[in-house]
């Protein structure tokens, strides 16, 4: 046994071959590797993906018909409401003021032309008041017409929440009361990339919605690898925020609604 | 005389090269196959998401599966890619790629599908 591993040792035949199979070795070990690599970083690009997508989904949901105008009507109800309600007094005392008493004859009347822009002025002064923003004198004549609720969403949101910082939060409580809604969209957009939506983070202090899509990693030789299909997953994450929509309007995001 | 042969040792290491030489050229080129594989898949996935983009967020005056061709070929690199659909079913636009895997072996290269889905900034389709 000695003395054949002695000639094993000094045999120099087949050592070119050796070198070259050790060269083979390593060259697979790299392929080994490179194939997880590869496998990881294009499970990776997928992810980015459907990430891209899920979150372009969030936005859009976000401001989808469903979502966003539904809590405009609402706000801008409660808004009217408040200003007439804040407006009633001081309506009534320059409608006293002004009045005619029965014996004065000198006194003329009050139109209806007077009324209304008496009803403008203190409507605009209340929204001044509540909200620290100028209404529009076209929405405070409608508002005394009783036909401002008749004008589009669009046109309610530029007009009754002018304020940016606000029309971030009535944003922010539409997106948060209808988180379902929002999330089944997003995860229908992963789904289509073959994805899977983890959870969703949506609009942090500064506007940004943040979606986690993730995918099992199946590198060329993984079924042999996991043979119960237990693949390691991958998890990636993708943020999106609404900057500018409905004509114009950039949300001022803040932390304080 | 076998015996003789047997025990010459010249010339061994050129035979062992010559003879394995065909292995490790097969070993290289299934190296650079594996990583010309994995580099069209990756020049394809970025190609198809941005194609998908583009499609999705054409204006329009503009002709989605045109935005979504001139996308994908600027996309693609060296890699051959041709788009085989673009569609849009509920306010979602999807983008099919057929990309090609140069084949360092054979001719023509082996081919895939790839597909990406983006939503309509509207949630309209065109």
């Amino acid at each position: 046994m000695k003395r054949l591993l002695l000639r094993v040792q000094q045999e120099e035949r087949a050592s070119t071959a050796l070198t070259l199979m050790w060269f083979m070795v390593a060259a697979l070990l790299f392929a080994i590797g490179l194939d997880a690599f590869l496998g990881i970083y294009i499970t990776h690009q997928q992810l980015r993906t459907a990430g891209i997508a899920a979150a372009n989904a969030v936005t859009r949901a976000i401001t989808d018909e469903a979502v966003l105008p539904p809590a405009v009507e609402k706000e801008a109800a409660r808004r009217v409401a408040a200003v007439k309600d804040e407006a009633q007094e001081e309506i009534d005392d320059i409608l006293d003021l002004l009045a005619c008493d029965d014996d004065d004859e000198y006194c003329v009347p009050l139109t209806a032309d007077d009324i209304k822009r008496i009803k403008i002025q203190a409507y605009r002064n209340a929204f001044y008041d509540l909200y620290h923003d100028q209404l529009d004198r076209d929405m405070a004549e409608k508002m005394v017409e009783g036909t401002w609720d008749q004008e589009p969403a669009h046109v309610k949101m530029n007009k009754l929440i002018p304020d940016d910082g606000d029309l971030a939060c009535l944003i922010r409580d539409a997106a948060h009361a209808k988180e379902s809604f929002i999330r089944s969209e997003a995860a229908r957009l992963a789904e289509a990339n073959g994805a899977t939506l983890e959870r969703i983070t949506l609009l942090d202090n500064d506007g940004w919605n943040v979606v986690y899509v993730s995918q099992p990693v199946k590198p060329f030789g993984a079924a042999w690898l996991f043979p119960n299909a237990d693949y390691p997953k991958l998890t990636v994450n993708q943020l999106s925020r609404i900057r500018q929509f409905g004509g114009g309007r950039t949300p001022q995001w803040s932390s304080s609604c | 005389m076998a015996r003789r042969i047997w025990n010459v040792e010249s010339g061994s290491q050129t035979l062992e090269f010559v003879a394995l030489i065909p292995m490790v050229m097969l070993v290289l080129l299934l190296m650079l196959q594996l990583a010309l594989t994995g580099y069209s898949l990756v020049v394809v996935e970025t190609s198809v998401r941005e194609a998908a983009l583009a499609a999705a967020q054409a204006r329009e005056d503009e002709d989605p599966e045109t935005k979504a061709r001139n996308t994908a070929i600027a996309m693609a690199g060296g890699i051959k890619v041709t788009v085989k659909s673009v569609e849009c079913v509920d306010g979602n636009a999807t983008v099919t790629l057929q990309g090609e895997i140069p084949n360092v072996l054979f001719d023509p290269g082996l081919t895939f599908d790839r597909s990406a889905t983006m939503p309509t900034p509207e949630g309209r389709c065109w």
